[in-house]
């Protein structure tokens, strides 16, 4: 980078420059000792030697307050023709935004390494806005040391930052009698910032799954049967189904009862059955069973309704071309009812209901 | 005896009409591979990370069974308990939705829909027309099994066949009110069963974000409602137009949202919005 202030194309103020002078002044003791020839010379020599060399070495001392308060000066100064070079180097040149790089300005050809002090870049700006700077120890310089290396750490504050920006460095070089400023500057150095490295975080706690507890449960498959589309039929068509083998079962199993159902279809036979059927569950049984039978043979064969006692049922019935064994069996189930009437038998006369139920049924077969 | 044959007759009309299935729809696929990732969430369980990639296996297993053609009320109760547990609620309350489409009057089904709406965040109306909260399933057909008709309808012929039996045999006074009590029985057995068989279900949506709920279909429309849609919630969907929804809110409002983002709609409707810049 080629700047005003560049050494190696010095500023008109630099153009001004006397020729350096510390070389010959440091000469200058070495040219006398050759005078004398004798041991205690040269040893006189080698002692005082140093001595004349450090009072020659140009020292911030012999500034004037205003020549050391110049801004960025940090008390470098130069005897040589080349003047102060200052660089910029940076490990490593690639580092994570949190990461940390090194960087070191390294001096050289200045006249009084020991005294130089290391630039505060927490002073700068522009080093301020893209990095952090950590404190880094150096060693001091030796007065003989050729160059001097001040190390900065430098924290990226973003992966925006992409250089390390020049530095502004300000020597002193003899000028005659005093002292003239010269700017110099490092160059500037690109570093590449990446995004920072995924810390790793530490395995979270593992955290229970929440829900329902029958969600946990697994469903098992289960015979899914529906009625089907006839299905829907099956209770309807079995009702006649059911109907017709109730009959026909019925009427096997209970063949007194189909012959009394038969009878129902005569009306005065079935109004006597019935008057039966409720002459069992009456107060007087006997009554009631002996009142059903005489409305029988009323309907039935005509007998007046004033022929009330046994023997007017039986005259009656013979009146009417009735069969003997009717009349008589008719006069027979009245005197019983009677007697189950006036004399309590222990089964209230429910025995004639069933007797009467008999004689209409073998009757009305007979009329058949 | 009536009581006997039709002991007799009904496994074999059954068996003879019935369908089952489970043996019609099962018999290609294995339930193993979806059970056994579901079963090693539920081991998973106290790890929910864990669990639910297990879960979203499975449950991605019984997507693919249903819509397969395996469609059985225990797929779909694990296929919606499987989305829950994976986090995919929406997906859970359209499975077990999916599931009382077929199976209303499952139980286990309407309980697990009730416990897959209860996370869904449902704002609170100011008007009952814009009542988000969806009515819990307790209609007609959400209470009555084919087989509750059917044991009512075997019930009440069983009625009808002792009146008419008795009625011809011993003529006991009671036997015809008790035929016409039968048959008025299967009369209105008869009824339940055509008014379920008509109660279809309506084209629910099932929303799988948070939506704005609009007047129009269009982003330029303003909010019918003035807190969104919640994710989970249930609307009847009337029309689609644009890659919108007209919806209508379980209240009555009426008004328009985006189509979920798996709809084949909404997928060229993004498309074309990116074509066109816009």
């Amino acid at each position: 980078m080629s700047r005003t202030g560049d050494p190696t194309q010095p500023s008109k103020r630099a153009g001004s420059v006397s020729p350096p002078s510390q070389p010959t002044r440091a000469r200058q003791p070495t040219r006398g000792a050759d005078a004398p020839r004798s041991l205690c010379g040269f040893v006189l020599v080698l002692i005082l030697t140093p001595f004349a060399i450090a009072q020659d070495r140009p020292s911030i001392e012999q500034l004037s307050p205003v020549e050391r308060q110049t801004a960025h000066f940090y008390n470098a100064l130069a005897t040589g023709q080349k003047g102060v070079q200052v660089e910029w180097s940076v490990d490593p040149p690639a580092v994570p935004v949190n990461g940390e790089l090194t960087l070191t300005l390294t001096i050289r050809h200045a006249a009084n390494p020991h005294e130089l002090v290391k630039p505060d870049l927490r002073t700068l700006g522009e080093f301020t806005r893209r990095f952090q700077v950590l404190d880094r120890t150096d060693p001091p310089a030796s007065p003989d040391a050729a160059e001097v290396r001040f190390t900065y750490g430098l924290r990226p504050r973003s992966t925006g930052v992409d250089q390390v920006p020049s530095l502004r460095y300000v020597y002193l070089r003899k000028n005659g009698s005093g002292w003239k400023p010269f700017t110099t500057f490092t160059r500037s150095i690109p570093v590449t910032v990446t995004a920072a490295a995924a810390r790793p975080t530490p395995a979270a706690a593992p955290v229970p799954l929440d829900a329902p507890e029958e969600f946990f449960t697994l469903a098992e498959e289960r015979p899914t049967v529906t009625p089907g589309r006839f299905g829907w039929l099956l209770p309807v068509a079995a009702v006649p189904v059911a109907v017709l083998a109730w009959v026909l079962l019925w009427r096997r199993l209970f063949p007194d009862a189909v012959r009394l159902a038969k009878l129902r279809r005569n009306r005065a036979a079935r109004l006597a059955l019935d008057r039966l059927k409720k002459a069992r569950a009456s107060a007087d049984p006997a009554g009631a069973a002996a009142s059903a039978l005489r409305g029988y043979l009323s309907a039935r064969f005509g007998i007046p309704p004033a022929a009330q006692t046994p023997a007017e049922v039986s005259a009656a019935l013979r009146a009417v071309e009735c069969p003997a064994e009717k009349a008589a069996d008719a006069e027979a189930f009245l005197r019983a009812c009677d007697a189950a009437r006036f004399t309590p038998t222990p089964d209230h006369g429910l025995s004639l209901t069933l007797q009467a139920e008999s004689l209409i049924t073998a009757w009305e077969e007979v009329g058949a | 005896m009536s009581v006997f044959l039709l002991a007799l007759a009904l496994p074999a009309g059954l068996l003879g009409f019935g369908n089952s299935l489970k043996d019609r729809n099962i018999k290609n696929f294995d339930l193993d591979d979806g059970g056994i990732s579901f079963l090693q969430g539920v081991e998973a369980r106290d790890d929910a990370a864990t669990a639910r990639r297990h879960f979203a296996w499975a449950a991605n297993w019984y997507d693919q069974m249903w819509t397969g053609g395996v469609r059985t009320d225990a797929v779909a109760l694990n296929r919606g308990r499987a989305h829950f547990l994976a986090g995919n609620l929406p997906q859970a309350i359209r499975a077990f939705r999916d599931g009382l489409d077929l199976y209303p009057w499952d139980a286990d089904l309407q309980r697990a829909l009730t416990a897959a709406r209860a996370p869904v965040a449902y704002p609170t109306e100011s008007d009952p027309a814009e009542r988000v909260r969806p009515d819990p399933p307790n209609s007609l057909r959400h209470r009555i099994s084919p087989w509750d008709l059917f044991l009512a309808a075997s019930a009440f012929a069983l009625v009808l066949t002792i009146g008419l039996a008795r009625r011809l045999t011993a003529r006991d006074g009671w036997a015809t009110p008790l035929a016409v009590a039968g048959l008025l029985g299967l009369v209105a057995v008869a009824a339940a069963g055509i008014h379920i068989a008509t109660d279809r279900p309506e084209p629910v949506l099932v929303l799988t974000a948070d939506e704005v709920l609009r007047t129009g279909n269009g982003t330029a429309f303003p909010a019918r409602l003035d807190a969104p849609l919640p994710r989970g919630a249930e609307v009847r969907e009337l029309a689609r137009r644009g890659g919108w929804v007209q919806v209508e809110l379980p209240g009555g409002a009426v008004g328009w949202v985006r189509e979920p983002e798996d709809s084949p709609q909404r997928h060229k409707e993004h498309k074309e919005d990116i074509k066109s810049g816009s």
